[in-house]
């Protein structure tokens, strides 16, 4: 395992959006679109580049919908940075029938060596799409900060 | 929170103040401080008895609850009904600012509109306040989680359509409605237990900057609010005096004078009400009326509200040096955020002033004071 983190595959743009803060992600596959996603959470909270990835956790989730699987995903990164402090620089993710199994590496926080950008407080439903096309997968998630 | 010193004596020490209050309270991604670690029993208590749990434990004094909304503490919390998942956010984040638009700040009072009212509430001009704002931190957003997936079963359980899946309820009466009734009022006292040991905090900045007594420099809690809570209240609907639910979000509870629920000294003018505006401009004082008791069962506004995206205020802010264009305002700024400063500045922000005109116009609030900034710490 390099130790630094990895950008995922896919391609993320943040959204306009006058209370919150919001998401739209494309990627191949699902696995793909939510590695990108969870990326693309963590760049909101601090800079990525450069974290460290000495601890390993694993994530398994189970859901009925793919929406609120992708909320879950990212609620449990959320989930971790606030009960351990924890920030991931990389993310491996397989998906299949709303199962995610999940391995995730990074460090904790620290304010003296990292850069502290904005806490992120949720995850919502609000406007949230998961939908399949013909280039892949394209995802909409909206953040409460 | 108000003070007995004078804006003049506190203007050469705000460098100092801001830069101690941001080393004492604990902002931004990640924050606590270390002194302040808790079981799980014991955060079972702060569920239950809220600010008073904290004024046990040696944060602030008994008068302080008398100026806080229920007492700092709203009946009926059960932490049964509150996972373990966010007991585990909670226990860490107790006496945290958080980040986004949360802040406190020193401000002065630079104009009275009601003499009596300011007089009651122990405010007079130039004289330094303090406004914290923070809430119920990761437990309220994980109680909130948790309660969205189980109501959103209610939703289709009790046949009820909704237009966004952001959205789903219950009725109160139900078995689902009473338990998110009863984890909400834990998450409530959670916040009122935060913005307490915060308070606390802030005293203690105080009297080590100025080297007085909290009771020297006369910081008194003049009043704590909500502004995202359903409480049960009695409200006259239809000529007919009736027990209901009132969601206030983004709107802060304003009951006129004499209402049986707010602090006897205040019983006169009606319960005060604070409307904090963007870090550069004012923020407000404000009292309740008779008329928003008819009009808006007792509820008024909450703040300036954004007029700007965050993305929108970066670009506004790009190349500019915003600390420093509020230091040349006499405003001190101190934020752990790298860009909560650009996405919180005062233009990405409507004017609060013309949003309690609004107010003041409709008749739902009576205009006391507005504060000016002069030294804020963001998250």
């Amino acid at each position: 395992m390099e130790a630094m983190s990895t950008r995922p595959r896919g391609s993320f743009r943040y959204l306009d959006h006058t209370a919150d803060a919001g998401i739209v992600v494309t990627a191949p596959t699902l696995g793909v679109l939510f590695e990108t996603a969870a990326f693309a959470l963590t760049e909101l909270i601090t800079n990525v580049d450069g974290l460290k990835l000495e601890v390993e956790r694993q994530i398994q989730l189970e859901e009925n919908e793919i929406e609120t699987l992708l909320v879950s995903w990212l609620q449990e990164l959320l989930y971790l940075l606030d009960t351990e402090q924890l920030v991931f620089g990389r993310f491996q993710v397989n998906v299949t029938d709303c199962f995610l199994d999940a391995q995730v590496w990074g460090e904790p926080f620290n304010s003296e060596m990292h850069t502290s950008k904005t806490e992120i407080k949720a995850v919502t439903y609000h406007q949230l799409e998961v939908i399949e096309s013909d280039q892949g997968w394209k995802a909409k998630v909206i953040f409460d900060i | 929170m108000r003070s007995g010193l004078e804006r003049g004596e506190v203007k050469g020490h705000m460098r100092k103040l801001v830069d101690s209050l941001f080393n004492n309270i604990p902002s931004g991604v990640g924050s606590k401080r270390k002194d302040l670690r808790l079981s799980k029993s014991e955060l079972r208590k702060v569920l239950v008895k809220g600010a008073a749990w904290a004024v046990r434990q040696g944060f602030g004094f008994d008068i302080d609850l008398e100026y806080i909304e229920e007492q700092g503490c709203i009946q009926g919390a059960d932490p049964d009904l509150i996972s373990n998942r966010a007991l585990e956010r909670g226990k860490a984040q107790l006496g945290t600012l958080g980040s986004g638009n949360h802040f406190v700040e020193v401000g002065y009072v630079d104009e009275i509109y009601d003499e009596s009212a300011a007089n009651t509430l122990g405010l007079f001009l130039d004289q330094v306040t303090i406004i914290v704002h923070t809430g119920s931190r990761g437990l309220g957003h994980q109680v909130c989680d948790d309660y969205i997936k189980i109501l959103m079963q209610s939703t289709q359980k009790y046949g009820i359509e909704l237009p966004d899946r952001q959205l789903c309820c219950a009725p109160i009466g139900s078995k689902e409605g009473r338990q998110y009734l009863a984890a909400m009022a834990g998450a409530a006292n959670y916040a009122f237990a935060n913005r307490q040991i915060i308070f606390h905090w802030v005293r203690e900045t105080f009297e080590r900057v100025f080297r007085m007594s909290s009771e020297q420099l006369g910081l008194k809690l003049i009043y704590d609010v909500c502004h995202n809570i359903a409480k049960i209240e009695s409200h006259r609907v239809n000529d007919r005096e009736m027990k209901v639910c009132v969601h206030r979000k983004g709107a802060t509870r304003a009951f006129p004078p004499n209402h049986p629920d707010i602090p006897d000294a205040y019983k006169h003018i009606g319960q005060p009400v604070l409307i904090p505006g963007d870090m550069g401009r004012y923020s407000y004082v404000l009292v309740g009326t008779e008329h928003a008791m008819k009009e808006t069962f007792g509820s008024t506004c909450h703040g300036a509200g954004r007029v700007l995206s965050r993305k929108q205020a970066k670009k506004v802010a790009k190349g500019r040096a915003i600390i420093r264009e509020l230091d040349d305002q006499g405003i001190t700024v101190r934020s752990a955020g790298r860009g909560t400063v650009a996405e919180e500045i005062p233009e990405a922000y409507k004017d609060v002033g013309q949003v309690v005109e609004v107010v003041y116009g409709a008749g739902i609030s009576r205009k006391v004071a507005r504060l000016r900034p002069m030294g804020v710490i963001k998250g």
